[in-house]
């Protein structure tokens, strides 16, 4: 390899760090559903409020601060299913940049 | 309730109407709705479609020095047909996206089944992680937080008739806002004027309106894109100067099933990479 190519090498750098903010942004968004007109994150938070009540039905407060009358179990399903395709995702990606160290890596 | 997508498409030097097909076919794939365009191009791409709407341009004609990649050039820019959307749109919910945000994921799709009026991103971020651009970026000086225009989701209300039209009055008396809010008039810029319309029409208070959640994800016209995959991976590369931790040099990131707005419009209409893009599309 000639040295204008392995300085080339050298400088190249994957962008690890930015790379891991914007994963998490992704990860966010593909948290989000919706409901009977209502936005949710499906964060384990919202799953866990769900799962502990046996009612039908139950008001649930939507990201913009609105109360939504919800179908529990159909509200929880969506969000178990959300929240398990976004964290697959997630680790994923996380675990392919941990294997990059190098722009020839990418 | 009929649904849809609709993108401006204006060319200049930049072939703006190769980008909109490519994000048209990227909205049929992930999203599943028909796409309008409205453009003053006779010869556009048959089949890609739902309908071509023909508006010529009107007011004046702005330039912009864009940097894409490491070279500089200056463009004609033509932005200002925007505020007409909500007249034009043939849908009762519309999905008004810039030609250069590309969707690689089903994600915006829960916009249809919610009870927003109209919705936009209130924060953006920058995929180099630079702070050009960056949450907390403002209209003027004090100002008023932006909103941006890239992608915003409304429906047939008052709400949402009432920004558009005002956005219209802003885009007429320019001048005037840009002494008002304190920012430069040289560029017509339509995140400006729906941050003052949205803002105003919701009792001056960022907090009436429903902003999407997350981030407008964004690759500055610095970032080329160096790769697309078709495994769906694209990589981006940029350069970067000396820093106390990092050695000057270029710099490598690379996305997946991610939705994109790209600034740098010869990166995305280069030959090569349209096509790679377009075939991630079929």
């Amino acid at each position: 390899m000639d040295s204008n190519k392995l300085k080339d090498l050298a400088d190249a750098q994957f962008a690890k760090s930015a790379f891991l903010t914007i994963l998490k942004e992704t990860y966010e968004d593909k948290l989000t559903i919706t409901h009977r007109g209502g936005t949710f994150v499906a964060r384990p938070e919202l799953i866990s409020f769900l799962n502990s009540w046996h009612e039908p039905e139950i008001h649930v407060e939507d990201i913009y601060k609105t109360p939504i009358l919800a179908d529990r179990n159909e509200l929880l399903d969506a969000a178990k299913t959300a929240y398990r395709m976004a964290s697959v995702y997630w680790a994923t990606e996380v675990a392919r940049a941990n294997s990059i160290d190098r722009e020839t890596d990418v | 309730m009929s649904k849809g997508a609709v993108i401006f498409a204006y060319n200049s030097t930049i072939d703006y109407v190769a980008m909109a097909t490519l994000a048209a076919r990227l909205v049929q794939k992930h999203l599943d709705i028909p796409v309008t365009l409205i453009t003053n191009a006779t010869e556009v791409e048959s089949g890609v479609f739902d309908q071509i709407i023909l508006q010529g341009l009107v007011d004046k004609e702005y330039e912009r020095v864009f940097k894409f990649g490491s070279s500089k050039e200056r463009v004609v820019w033509h932005n200002q047909n925007r505020s007409s959307a909500y007249d034009l749109s043939p849908y009762d919910q519309t999905l008004l996206i810039d030609a250069d945000y590309l969707i690689f994921d089903s994600g915006l799709k829960y916009l249809f089944d919610t009870n927003n009026d109209i919705a936009c991103y209130n924060h953006v971020v920058d995929i180099n992680g630079s702070r050009g651009l960056q949450r907390g970026a403002r209209v003027g000086n004090p100002g008023i937080p932006m909103q941006w225009a890239t992608v915003m989701y409304f429906t047939k209300n008052q709400l949402a008739q009432g920004v558009f039209e005002f956005m219209q009055g802003i885009k007429e008396n320019y001048l005037y806002y840009a002494g008002a809010y304190n920012f430069t008039a040289q560029l017509y810029r339509n995140d400006y004027a729906l941050s003052i319309a949205l803002q105003a029409l919701t009792g001056y208070n960022n907090k009436n309106f429903r902003a999407i959640p997350g981030s407008l994800l964004t690759a500055n016209t610095g970032i080329d894109i160096a790769e697309v995959r078709k495994s769906g991976e694209i990589v981006f590369s940029w350069d970067h100067k000396k820093t106390e931790t990092q050695a000057a040099g270029k710099s490598f990131t690379m996305l997946k099933d991610t939705n994109i707005h790209i600034m740098n419009k010869r990166t995305i209409t280069d030959t090569d990479i349209i096509d790679q893009l377009t075939e991630l599309a079929l």
